[in-house]
């Protein structure tokens, strides 16, 4: 959190220098720090629990997917970053930059963990220093100062940004921060994180733009060399990379090692493109065909339902191996579509940050939703494991439900902070009869295996015959629910 | 603001009573559902969409509201609620009060038939609530 702060306030200070930045935002600062510490808040939340010795260690949920949890860790990363900056500097949540974001972490999370030493704890950690690093890049370009070469000297003055100064937790204030000194030499040392973790971005930053590719080759093989790197893809965003300087040798063996950060800067370019792509999801098409199309063109599904199923890979094999495990893809999508109607997931990113809840539910549930800014194929039940699991550790239930006719029953949830069901009328419309009831009734289902105190807004005498409300009723009936005497709730009759 | 075309357009009819657009919220974020208040005399209507269901109510905030297919069918037995449908088809509601228009008017401004009227809606939502819960 610090270090975000510091890094965003170095990158002002310089952007000011170059005339790239006019004027120094202490919000954007705050944001960086703020976003940063919301990250390890939210995925401390939902990923770990904390152990008898009073630190924390990654869930048995965690242990048990690894790869879904660093998806969901990647997404409520991504997300978190993009809202706490979103709360503090103001503007509009950029929904596909946040899915591109979450994509991000999650390739170059499944790249760290491809060690042979690598656990999922692990994994989920380097993803968190994936989406620091990603959010120290953001940085830069929020303060319209591109990575040019570091010829400012830079040393640390301290600042403070006074308790409560932006209405945070208490313990997100007392930052301190650098602030720019102009009359410093050269740093030889860069710190990776301000780089997104890329050695070519380095080279690129201190060779300038007029560098030529076999020059930043040689210079990333030095950077490689000089700071004994093994892998580029592991190298945390805390980690301080030594740079060459005129007495350094030519590159040798670094050069060779070069050639996967090549491939990683293209898989991540990769990456962008497809979650740029499916972003619109009317090139998804509504036949088999114009799907299967689609998968073929972007490989997002395929990615991501290979990255689940490494044994039974969608992109390989004959075609019609190929179509068979669509098809089971498919059946699967319509399933997974059908439950994610029941509640949020299926909710407008802007009313996703309206929900009624608070805290960790809130970024678990906020974080959930950023998968589907990049999941339109086979990976939303991780958005559903994620949330069930969220909810399995009671950060995502508030143990209120509240059922009844427009407006009341919408009113009164949002005074209690209580549950809803909620579809926006864009996806209602688009579901038929049995597909509004079966929503209707899981999310029913979900309410009484909970254990929901189940209020309700509407008066009994008040019930309108044939509506969804009444047919609810008759369903919580069948289940044991009857009215209370004051008639404001359901309760299992025979006491609960 | 959500328009009676957008919601019963059945009931145009009714601007042409002198029924205009008072009161009306419209929530795209939670299944569209909207209501919409057309205020006049002698009674209003309240126009309520709930989970894409439309439903009718006749009164007004200083006398209530009661649910219009309950009204139609105190104000003609011959009226039925098989007839009417559950819900209720706002077609149908449009079309049976513009043929009662009067014999509904009246209703709300005779306190002895408004009297009648409340112990035929009470059997009725006890039949309903009997029919979910199971009686007693």
């Amino acid at each position: 959190m610090l270090r975000a702060a510091a890094s965003n306030a170095l990158t002002q200070g310089i952007g000011n220098r170059t005339g790239l930045q006019h004027g120094f935002s202490w919000t954007s600062v705050a944001a960086s720090g703020l976003a940063a510490g919301a990250m390890k808040v939210a995925n401390d939340a939902l990923f770990t629990d904390v152990n008898a010795a009073g630190g924390r260690t990654s869930t048995a949920w965690v242990s048990d997917n690894p790869t879904k949890a660093l998806l969901a860790s990647s997404s409520v990363s991504a997300l978190v970053s993009a809202t706490t900056r979103l709360a503090v500097v103001g503007g509009r949540l950029n929904w596909e930059a946040v899915a591109a974001d979450a994509l991000s972490g999650f390739v170059q999370g499944q790249m760290g963990r491809g060690g042979a030493s690598s656990s999922s704890s692990n994994g989920l950690r380097e993803a968190e220093l994936n989406r620091e690093d990603d959010l120290y890049a953001q940085s830069w370009q929020d303060g319209r100062s591109a990575p040019a070469s570091r010829d400012a000297g830079v040393s640390a003055g301290l600042g403070k940004l006074g308790s409560g100064t932006y209405g945070l937790d208490a313990s997100l204030t007392g930052l301190d921060f650098m602030t720019v000194d102009p009359t410093k030499s050269i740093p030889a040392t860069v710190r990776a994180g301000d780089y997104n973790g890329s050695l070519e971005r380095i080279a690129r930053a201190q060779l300038g733009s007029g560098a030529s590719q076999r020059e930043i080759n040689n210079y990333v093989g030095q950077l490689f060399e000089v700071n004994g790197i093994g892998s580029a893809r592991t190298i945390g965003g805390n980690r301080e990379i030594t740079l060459p300087d005129a007495n350094t040798q030519a590159a040798t063996v670094g050069l060779g090692l070069y050639g996967r950060d090549i491939a990683y800067g293209e898989s991540l370019k990769a990456v962008a493109a497809q979650a740029a792509t499916v972003s619109n999801a009317q090139e998804l098409g509504t036949t088999p065909a114009s799907k299967w199309d689609f998968l073929n063109r972007t490989g997002i599904s395929g990615a991501l339902y290979d990255a689940m199923n490494p044994s039974l890979p969608l992109r390989a094999g004959p075609t019609q191996e190929r179509l068979a495990m669509y098809s089971a893809l498919e059946g699967r999508q319509q399933a997974i579509a059908r439950a994610d109607a029941l509640e949020a997931p299926m909710v407008a990113p802007d009313d996703l940050l309206n929900l009624p809840i608070k805290g960790a539910a809130k970024l678990a549930v906020v974080g959930g939703g950023a998968l589907l800014g990049i999941i339109k194929g086979g990976g939303r039940e991780v958005l559903v494991d994620a949330l069930e699991h969220g909810v399995a550790k009671g950060v995502a239930a508030e143990g209120k439900t509240v059922l009844g006719h427009y407006p009341e029953y919408k009113s009164l949830a949002e005074s209690l902070s209580a549950r809803r069901f909620n579809i926006p009328e864009s996806a209602w419309n688009k579901m038929s009869e049995a597909e509004r009831w079966g929503a209707n009734q899981k999310f029913l289902d979900r309410m009484i295996s909970r254990g929901d105190d189940v209020i309700l807004a509407t008066p009994l005498d008040k019930v309108r015959p044939g509506s969804y409300f009444a047919r609810e009723l008759e369903y919580m009936s069948g289940r044991g629910y009857g009215p209370s005497a004051d008639g404001t709730r359901l309760i299992l009759q025979g006491g609960r | 603001m959500i328009d009676l075309v957008d919601i019963a357009p059945a009931f145009s009819f009714v601007i042409n009573k002198g029924l205009t657009p008072s009161t009306a919220t419209y929530d795209p974020q939670a299944f569209g559902n909207a209501s919409l208040v057309m205020a006049g005399t002698p009674f209003s209507l309240r126009f309520e969409r709930d989970r894409g269901q439309v439903f009718v109510d006749v009164g007004s905030d200083a006398v209530g509201w009661h649910k219009l297919e309950y009204v139609l069918e105190f104000v003609d037995n011959s009226i039925t609620q098989k007839q009417l449908g559950a819900p209720p088809d706002v077609a149908v509601l449009a079309s049976l009060l513009q043929g009662h228009w009067a014999k509904v008017a009246h209703l709300l401004s005779d306190r002895q038939e408004m009297s009648q009227f409340q112990t035929f809606a009470k059997q009725k939502t006890a039949s309903l609530l009997g029919g979910i819960f199971g009686n007693p």
